[in-house]
């Protein structure tokens, strides 16, 4: 797509630009990396070396088993997915609602998502503590796994619910139609949909491109209704290009970009 | 089944509670009640310790704000800091999210660099720099000492005027990834026949860029640097494991003031009144956000 007058020069370019971001993330993950194999005398020593000159493991037995690093992993782990399990569990249904309805409630559920990431910890962090306190829940884990879960909710329902935004509505029409209530719909149609885009977010975006095809495509799938919104006339053109030369998820977020599109100009 | 209006609601009253009672619970109870607490506090003369009455002060706490040079030079603190690192997070961010959006060999290894940060706690991050800057041990100053540069036996972080510089590198560093992501995202999102029809007609890259990823852009741009700004207002474990404020008072930014006054002072209504205060300056630059959406559904 990129085209230029100097194509050659614009390329040098960007791959020196490329190489100072890389320096400057690495740079300091790589220097704790060679930290921790120094002994105490060479981490005083006057002109550091890079590369340890007498590596040694010693850090690594120390945090292992003097300070018991396992059992601390374990007890974060087990708070970390009991907390996303939880907070997937109850901002599903929330999200849901977020994502499709209108009302005062939606509103006020967006605007408290934006108003909670502006209060300063100090004002929560002195009440919580007292509520904590009273529930004897401090200094235990279910306290820690409740205080992430105010945490994370904003987060989890402004996430999800952007993914389902994406989900046609047409596949819940069908449920509904098949007699389905509105629980069954979140749990059988929604929660199934959204399971590869809310585990696999992360991975999506730092694995090359191609190997995770399913949360490729469900992301192009929620931009892509974003996008449907303001009216392209590119996409009612699109379903003849099938056999053009584009990219599997390429073709995927244009047919659901059609697809939206043609509901919303029905419905209208 | 179709809707009369495309945003009409095909959820009714009881749906709509059942499905959202699960969420507003701890909402509320862990939430909104703490909060509506906390700001509360600022209006009281509350402190740390048993059988100690807390009374309803007004507004005097906030008087004695207004009055309090280290609470005045700490808000300057924090606005240098918050405003520093979200541009400087925002220029450096856009940058890579552009690289990492063409086809470069390699990328996915600045990609997925660029999402470590992410998956560190602040404490770890800011370990991590103190090794880096450290005065004799450190790999800044020998690299410095290598290249023969000046500087090589500054101790950054107790520098008076080097401190405020380092700890904001450290959060530019720390802060990449949201914002890498977020504009990456957005620049995803633009449709490439735009670029296809600005190229036909002749437009050089930096004319695209300028006249469509940046318009295109606007409402992600937007929306990630609102969040930064009250993200890095309101941060607190990066500086306060890096210098706790010093050397003298530096780097004392508004939360860790606040903290000293509620915890090594035991003034929690002090510290609240701080915290009020902090809300005040956040919904500033939020209402910043919220006329910027405005503007855009009116257009």
């Amino acid at each position: 797509v990129i085209t230029t007058r100097h194509p050659r020069l614009l390329h040098a370019g960007q791959y020196a630009a490329l190489a100072c971001y890389m320096i400057f993330l690495a740079i300091p993950l790589l220097w704790l990396l060679s930290v921790s194999f120094k002994g105490p005398r060479e981490l005083v020593e006057l002109h550091p070396s890079f590369i340890p000159s007498r590596p040694t493991l010693d850090n690594y037995n120390i945090a292992l088993h003097e300070n018991d690093l396992v059992h601390a992993g374990v007890n974060s782990l087990k708070v970390a997915v009991l907390t996303a399990l939880v907070t997937t569990g109850v901002g599903l249904p929330a999200a849901y609602v977020l994502a499709r309805t209108r009302g005062l409630v939606a509103r006020a559920g967006l605007v408290w998502i934006l108003l909670s990431q502006m209060f300063p910890t100090i004002l929560i962090i002195i009440p919580l503590f007292l509520v904590l306190r009273d529930l004897h829940l401090t200094n235990s884990h279910t306290g820690l796994i409740l205080v992430y879960l105010v945490w994370a909710l904003p987060f989890i329902l402004w996430m999800l619910q952007s993914y389902i935004r994406g989900i046609p509505r047409d596949l819940e029409e069908a449920a509904a139609v098949d007699g389905a209530t509105r629980l069954q719909i979140v749990v059988r149609v929604i929660a199934p949909l959204l399971a590869p885009a809310s585990s696999s977010r992360c991975c999506s975006r730092s694995s090359p491109p191609g190997t995770s095809f399913s949360s490729r495509s469900s992301c192009s799938r929620a931009r892509a209704s974003s996008r449907s919104r303001s009216s392209s006339p590119s996409s009612s053109e699109s379903k003849g290009s099938s056999g053009s030369d584009r990219s599997r998820p390429r073709r995927c977020s244009r047919r659901c970009r059609a697809s939206c599109s043609s509901r919303s100009c029905s419905a209208g | 089944m179709r809707r009369r209006r495309g945003g009409g609601t095909g959820l009714s009253g009881p749906e709509t509670v059942l499905l959202l009672i699960p969420a507003l619970l701890p909402i509320v109870a862990l939430s909104i009640v703490p909060l509506a607490r906390g700001i509360y506090l600022g209006f009281t003369d509350s402190h740390a310790g048993f059988n100690i009455s807390t009374h309803f002060i007004g507004l005097d706490n906030f008087r004695t704000l207004l009055h309090d040079s280290l609470f005045l030079n700490s808000f300057k603190i924090g606005i240098i800091w918050a405003v520093s690192v979200t541009a400087i997070q925002f220029v450096l961010a856009l940058g890579l999210a552009l690289l990492l959006s063409t086809n470069l060999h390699g990328r996915w290894i600045a990609r997925s660099l660029a999402l470590v940060p992410w998956a560190m706690p602040p404490v770890v991050v800011s370990i991590m720099w103190k090794l880096f800057y450290q005065p004799q041990a450190g790999l800044l100053n020998e690299a410095l000492r290598r290249g023969h540069l000046p500087g090589q036996n500054t101790d950054w972080l107790s520098n008076f005027s080097w401190a405020l510089p380092a700890v904001i590198l450290v959060g530019v560093w720390a802060g990449m990834p949201q914002t890498t992501v977020a504009l990456l995202a957005g620049l995803q999102a633009i449709a490439g026949e735009l670029h296809e029809a600005a190229a036909v007609d002749g437009a050089t890259t930096w004319r695209r860029f300028v006249h469509i990823t940046l318009p295109q852009l606007r409402p992600v741009i937007l929306a990630i640097t609102s969040i930064d700004f009250i993200w890095n207002f309101n941060s607190f474990g990066i500086v306060y494991v890096l210098t706790q404020g010093g050397p003298g008072t530096s780097t004392q930014l508004p939360m860790l003031f606040a903290y000293n006054s509620a915890f090594k002072y035991g003034q929690f209504g002090y510290a609240s009144a701080l915290g009020d205060a902090m809300v005040v300056v956040i919904a500033v630059a939020l209402s910043f956000y919220m006329f910027g959406r405005l503007r855009e559904t009116v257009q």
